[in-house]
């Protein structure tokens, strides 16, 4: 990358008085009211329509009227637009699900399981005040999910990702909403222990034996953008065997035949590795610090016996740490080194990370526990570095030459798995064109259970998702109703069947809006009184350059989700 | 590297965050806040542009788009000030987009000292000479990063507020920064640019 930004030494900055000369806050404050007094007036012209419901005369002359209402607030540009609007834009009173409330003590953690079979594994001082002190006490958890693009139409959310300077649409797998009371002030998650969530979705998935691969954002509603956080650990929930429902049932008979493969494929891996043991690594000498306590121990001489319970022989101890003397590692515990003195009758040694050893002194009335590391010291380090540098050496040459050796093998191994593999999609994608598919048995099969495991430190908004790259096709857009009237300044919702996302255009003459040509797909707004006002583009139409959308209202008032989401069905 | 504690105190956060919520319910009330932070929210934009005017403009922008999203601002437990420079930072790079080559670099001499104990950099000389070249290398959002941290001597926690990432990664982003700022130098000096 070469850009070519002027450089600029030793600048001279303007003096406070300088600056001061620009500050002019009644110009803000005017500025301010000039643009809230546009989204004011397209909220007030919401309102309008909710208080219609109780004024039946009225009503109908504001929705006769609404398309002209405001003409003063008229624009065309779209970024100009949303950005007026708050970040999370419920489209109508109502229509969001309510949270499930759950009570847990921030002092001890917990876990909370949903009926829709998702966990949240709450540890202990996971919970914060605004001022960043760990709380105690009970604490409400609020907890949501959404699932579809109804669900994510409903509450509002965005689903525009900005990614450097290039905009997506995230495609969810899972989203859930989190926040948290204590005596009804919000608190904030302690980000030195984050919450695990285990959150269980549906997706609709077009190879049935691929993971796909998801990413968990966070919304910044400040930002008014997503944050990627980390990876999503996603696993297929198998159908259900002890089932009544066909579906899951036919899941889990495919399912069941890909784990034999796996099962085959590893055993025949673990049986290969078996023929030709993995050589020992040389464990590198360490010289003795000096500065350490140090015990000598010697375990062949018969002073001092190995208790039960050790996880290494004196014959395996004398061969890899002959000669050396035990040196107590800093990340032992504070002890009393008069315990140096005692006689111990046996002791107890288990492999800890890396060099390091667990070593428990063990007397018929006490005992003591350290971590201890062998050590060399002078000449003995030295003659032991260089053998160890000569066993590393055959080591890494007996390594090469089991790999090489065990290389063909694995690799058949390998190409019979991908064979059976591939045989099995076969045999899969037969079984699916065979089948009738009445109430959508295809579909049905392909929807599968997914398990999304995510850590959050932060709460609001999570979403598994994966960003969709911009639709190739751009057009413009009218929007017009069934009278032909325009419709403008106004958000038109729009989702492509297949695509778990909702877009947002602006509703104005001529206001881009883009195209997937191969999908059907459902364009809305939302009218005053509750009612959605749609059109559906079908695959396959002659791409234009110009479109004008005639939106067809569903003749009725929609008062909760599941009404908007008949109502928002691809047929 | 010394870098003078810009810290603020629980208490000063607490008043600000009092200020905030009454700027939420008034406008007008805003006016203690835009005047604490107008002079550094200022400073900070003239660092990377052009004149004085258009300065002006942006942070007259800047302000305007914090009082329309003052409704979202919630309470982290970071000053306020953090959320208004993201934003300053966020209306700078709109601002460049279709003309990097306008975006200005502001750096004093005193600070390139600061880099060349970073790069174990004896030649003071050197280091001046190929500076220029080595940061037309990086990109704006990396730049912003060696801006805050070097030219302008930013804790890393005040990073981390601004970038809103956790400070551990602001270090982590910061040192391999400076692993591709060495590279560049080389680089750069090798071919003599």
């Amino acid at each position: 990358m070469k850009n070519d930004y002027r450089i600029k030494y030793n600048r001279q900055e303007p003096s406070r008085e300088e600056v001061s000369k620009h500050m002019d806050f009644a110009s803000l404050l005017d500025r301010h009211q000039e643009t809230a007094g546009k989204v004011r007036r397209l909220q007030t012209f919401r309102r309008w329509g909710y208080r219609a419901a109780a004024a039946a005369a009225i009503a109908l002359a504001i929705v006769a009227a609404w398309p002209w209402l405001n003409p003063g607030a008229r624009s065309a540009d779209p970024e100009a637009f949303f950005a007026q609007q708050p970040c999370l834009n419920p489209p109508a009173a109502g229509w969001k699900s309510t949270p499930v409330v759950n009570k847990v003590n921030a002092d001890q953690g917990g876990v909370i399981e949903y009926p829709s079979g998702s966990r949240l594994v709450i540890p202990a001082y996971a919970f914060m005040d605004d001022r960043g002190q760990r709380i105690g006490g009970e604490v409400e958890i609020h907890y949501r999910e959404l699932h579809d693009y109804v669900d994510f139409f409903v509450d509002g959310v965005p689903m525009r990702y900005d990614s450097n300077g290039r905009a997506y649409h995230l495609e969810s797998a899972g989203m859930i909403e989190i926040f948290a009371l204590q005596n009804g002030q919000a608190v904030k998650l302690n980000p030195q222990n984050p919450l695990q969530v285990e959150l269980v979705s549906a997706i609709y998935t077009q190879d049935f034996f691929s993971l796909p691969s998801l990413l968990v954002y966070q919304l910044d509603t400040l930002d008014r953008n997503w944050q990627y956080r980390q990876p999503d650990a996603v696993s297929w929930l198998g159908g259900d065997p002890s089932s009544d429902d066909p579906i899951a049932l036919e899941q889990h008979k495919w399912e069941k035949r890909l784990a034999a493969l796996e099962q085959d494929r590893q055993a025949r891996i673990r049986a290969l590795e078996a023929t030709a043991p993995v050589p020992d690594k040389p464990v590198k000498p360490e010289e003795a610090r000096g500065e350490r306590p140090t015990l000598e121990l010697d375990f062949l001489s018969g002073d001092i016996a190995l208790a039960p319970g050790s996880d290494i022989s004196p014959s395996e101890l004398e061969r890899l740490h002959g000669k050396a003397i035990w040196e107590i590692a800093p990340e032992s515990a504070q002890f009393d080194e008069r315990a140096l003195q005692v006689t111990w009758e046996q002791v107890k040694l288990r492999r800890l990370e890396g060099r390091n050893y667990e070593l428990t002194l063990i007397h018929p009335k006490n005992q003591l526990t350290l971590v201890v590391r062998p050590a060399l010291m002078g000449d003995d380090y030295r003659r032991a570095l260089a053998v160890y540098e000569r066993q590393v050496l055959e080591y890494e040459s007996a390594l090469a030459a089991r790999t090489t050796q065990l290389e063909a093998q694995r690799q058949a191994i390998e190409d019979g798995f991908g064979r059976q593999y591939n045989e099995l999609q076969r045999e899969f994608g037969h079984f699916m064109d065979g089948l009738a598919n009445e109430g959508n048995l295809r579909e049905r099969l392909l929807r599968r259970r997914i398990l999304h495991r995510f850590t959050i430190n932060g709460t609001g908004f999570w979403n598994c998702a994966r960003p969709l790259a911009p639709a190739a096709q751009t057009a413009t857009a009218r929007y017009v109703d069934e009278q032909g009237n325009a419709i403008d300044n106004q958000t038109a919702f729009v989702v492509n069947r297949g695509e778990n996302t909702v877009y947002r255009y602006l509703a104005a003459p001529n206001a881009p809006l883009a195209l997937h040509p191969d999908r059907e797909q459902l364009i809305w707004v939302v009218l005053p009184d509750k009612e959605l006002a749609m059109a559906r583009r079908m695959p396959g139409e002659e791409p234009r350059d110009a479109y004008t959308f005639t939106l067809h209202k569903t003749g009725k008032q929609l008062n909760t989700a599941e009404e908007v989401r008949r109502a928002l069905q691809f047929k | 590297m010394s870098v003078p504690k810009k810290t603020v105190s629980a208490a000063d956060m607490q008043e600000e965050w009092v200020q905030v919520q009454a700027a939420q319910r008034d406008p007008a009330r805003f006016e203690p806040l835009y005047r604490r932070y107008y002079d550094p929210i200022f400073r900070f934009v003239y660092r990377r542009t052009e004149d004085e005017d258009l300065t002006a403009d942006l942070c007259s922008q800047v302000f305007l788009k914090a009082l329309q999203r003052i409704q979202d601002y919630e309470h982290r437990g970071v000053p306020f000030s953090a959320w208004l420079y993201r934003i300053a930072s966020n209306e700078v790079s709109q601002h460049y987009r279709s003309n990097p080559q306008d975006r200005v670099v502001s750096v004093d001499d005193a600070r390139i000292s600061d880099l060349a104990e970073e790069f174990f950099e004896d030649d003071y000389e050197h280091l001046q000479k190929y500076l220029s070249a080595a940061l037309n290398q990086l990109n704006e959002k990396d730049l912003q990063l060696i801006e805050m941290r070097f030219f302008e001597q930013r804790p890393f926690k005040e990073i981390a507020e601004i970038m809103n990432v956790t400070e551990s990664n602001a270090k982590v982003k910061t040192y391999r920064i400076l692993e591709k700022l060495k590279y560049h130098l080389r680089s750069v000096a090798e071919r003599g640019v």
